[in-house]
Parts: C-alpha cells; structure tokens; sequence
C-alpha cells in the first residue's frame, strides 16, 4: 500500500473504512497510523462526510400511478419511438426485406460490373489464367441475373477462381442468401439511388477482402 | 477510527432474494401484467426519485424524470436480460441518464451568493434560519458540482451503493467511478471553504 493508493482511496470512498475495498481497508488503516499526510486527510474526510451525510437528507415520497403510467405508455404512439436505453445489444438488428424489383436491378446491375470488370482484367492483366476465370465468373453471374433469385455458386466453383478474378469472387460471393441479408441490413433505411446500390454491392466483406 | 454509520438502503440490489423477486415481475411485466408493473413500481419509486431529486436538485424534474423511467421499464421491458445486471441497475442507468439529458438542457442557476437572503418561515426563527442558510450553502455548492459528480455522490452517500454498482449505472469501471467521487468530493470542499473565507 502506497501513501498515493491510501489518499486516493479516502478521497474517493470517504472517511468510513466500511466503504473502503475489502482488499485495501487494513493496509490504508495501517498507514493511517503511521503517516502523517494520510491521516490529515481522514480527518479532512471526516468533516466532507458529515456535511455528505446533511446533504442527503430524505426525499419526499410519492407513489406513481402504475396504471396511468401504461395508460399514457399505450396513448403514445409506437414504441418504436423511444430512445434506446440501456442494455444495447439485446436490440435485433434491424432488417428491411428487400423488394423484389430493387433486388433485380441490383443484381442486373451487379451482374453488368462483374462482366466489365472481368472482360477488362482479361485485356489488361496476364492472361495465362483468363481463359478459365473469366467464363467461370461470367457463367455464374448470367445465371444469377437469369433467375433473378440468389443462388449460391458451389465452392468447387469458387475454388478454380483464383486471384486474377478477384473482383468476379467478390460479386460471386454475393449470391448467397447470407449476403442478401448483409445488403439488406446495410441499406437499412437509407437505400437510394442506383449509386449507392453499387456502392453496397460491391463493398466487399473482409472474407472477400481476403479472397481478393 | 471513524465509523460513521452507512446510509440504510430500501430495496437493496445486493439482496439476491429481491433482485430475482423483481427480474420475476420484469418477466411477468414482458407478457403485459399489469399488477406485476405496479409492484415494481412500488419496489423502484422510492430510490428513483431520491436518486433524481439530489442529482437535478429539482423536485418536479425529478418527478418527471422517474415517471419516464418507470415508463420504459413498462414499454421496453421485453429488452431486459437479467444476464446483464439487475433490474435496480436498469432503472437506475435509466434514471441517471435522463437526469444527465435534463441537466444538459437545463443548466441550475445557483449563486451562492443566493444563500445570504435566505428567509425562514419555521416556528424557532433563529435556529432555522441558520440551519437554512448552512442548507442553502450546501446547496449551492452541489449545484456547482458536474451532473456526473452530483449523481455519483447521490449514489454513493445517499443510497450507500457500492463503486461496481454506481459503476454499473453510470456506464463506466469502479475505477473511474472512484476517481470521479474524489474529484467530486475535493471541488465540493473547495467550494464550502471558500464560501467559508468569503
């Protein structure tokens, strides 16, 4: 127990050794025995307890009204309106289910980015494993806008893909029904214009960060 | 050694008894009962508006301030995980925070100047004038004090509750609870002794 640990213990927890840690109140009372500066400021903690123990006089009571309290709770519209309070993480994520015309533009849409990305790794980048990764990622995002519904490519398919198509991984990944709920929840309620539909959908996640 | 006795507390959150008594009525406030509402709230009034009176140092604020917690308790009692702490630990974050909102909004005015006028209307007028006035003082010295200080020293000197329970309410470590009682405690001393040399 150090003569710092002592002062801030008094200064913070008062005068009343029943209010120190269990751990600490022997030690603090030893040092109050032997060091001068220490027991000034119990004695000074003494006098701030008693003024304390003044100030918290009793409060007068009041019974509340429990059925006015639900029935004002009930008159007030959704209870949805309430800040959050407290006790954070036990709210559910808040998921919007998506609209079948929004979700066919942005797979349309997906599907048009995938196919340029790909066909521009295929021109500008080394072509030795193009000729495989591009018909792969093409073939699976025709199929995905053909039926309009997320399909999950099979992870064989996946596998062959290896990083010069990084860009049709990510988008492939995104067939899933797990990564519609991940654009559903992201879009929240702010899902706008076609420019932040592409945003969300090529927003890869750290999975797909990694792939790529 | 000193040994000033430690506040009484109604309804003690350390009692395991009552606190799963209460986390009982939460369950039951969950599926609508209403009479299971009406006994938490006789179990929670009480050290909710001590707890709102001596920190906003504003009866009718603290009154309101109780009503809305006790409020939430009932529309937002489906949120409750008693894994999470006690349905007393709820409540007095709820109360604490919506005392803090209010203090945010509405700044006291307190001069401790104030305190010089201070009239008296008890029977004996000499001895209630100087127990108002000393009453007066201290008030207006709390008044000073930060929100957090003021609800920190309410908690602990008013309602005797331990730092991990004050902690647990104020949405911070017993550490910093400790520390911010110190600080508290130190600017209040301050305050009385130069309100004293004045």
């Amino acid at each position: 127990m150090t003569n710092e640990r002592a002062l801030e213990i008094i200064a913070g927890h008062g005068a009343c050794e029943a209010r120190w840690p269990d751990a600490e109140r022997a030690a603090v009372l030893a040092l109050a025995g032997s060091d001068a500066v220490v027991a000034a400021a119990l004695v000074a903690a003494q006098r701030l307890d008693a003024v304390l123990n003044s100030w918290v006089h009793d409060v007068p009571q009041r019974s509340f009204d429990a059925a006015a309290i639900i029935a004002a709770a009930a008159a007030v519209a959704p209870v949805a309106a309430v800040p959050p309070v407290l006790q954070p993480s036990v709210a559910a994520p808040r998921r919007r289910p998506a609209r079948p015309a929004m979700a066919m533009r942005r797979w349309l849409a997906g599907g048009a980015v995938a196919v340029a990305a790909v066909l521009g790794v295929a021109v500008l980048g080394p072509g030795a494993r193009m000729p495989v990764a591009a018909p792969v990622a093409v073939a699976a995002m025709s199929a995905t806008v053909a039926a309009a519904t997320p399909v999950a490519v099979p992870p064989v398919v996946l596998a062959a893909v290896d990083s010069p198509a990084g860009i049709a991984i990510s988008t492939n990944t995104g067939l899933a029904g797990d990564a519609a709920t991940r654009l559903a929840v992201a879009e929240g309620d702010a899902m706008g214009s076609d420019a932040e539909v592409f945003a969300h959908v090529f927003t890869p996640t750290v999975y797909e960060d990694e792939l790529i | 050694m000193n040994s000033l006795p430690i506040p009484p507390r109604t309804n003690s959150p350390r009692a395991p008894t009552a606190n799963s008594g209460l986390a009982v009525l939460m369950a039951r406030i969950v599926d609508g009962d209403a009479l299971a509402f009406a006994q938490l709230v006789r179990a929670l009034e009480g050290s909710g508006l001590r707890l709102a009176d001596r920190t906003l140092a504003d009866r009718a604020g603290a009154e309101d301030v109780v009503q809305v917690a006790l409020t939430r308790m009932w529309t937002m009692a489906a949120r409750f995980d008693p894994a999470r702490g006690s349905v007393e630990g709820w409540f007095r974050r709820i109360v604490v925070n919506l005392c803090l909102d209010r203090r945010r909004s509405i700044r006291l005015v307190a001069p401790l100047e104030a305190a010089d006028h201070v009239a008296s209307s008890a029977p004996d007028p000499f001895e209630a004038a100087v127990e108002n006035d000393r009453r007066a003082r201290l008030d207006a010295a709390m008044a000073r004090l930060a929100p957090r200080q003021r609800a920190a020293l309410a908690m602990f000197h008013g309602e005797g509750l331990s730092m991990a329970e004050i902690a647990e309410a104020m949405e911070a470590t017993p550490k910093a609870v400790e520390g911010l009682l110190g600080r508290a405690r130190m600017e209040l001393r301050n305050l009385i002794e130069s309100d004293d040399a004045t």
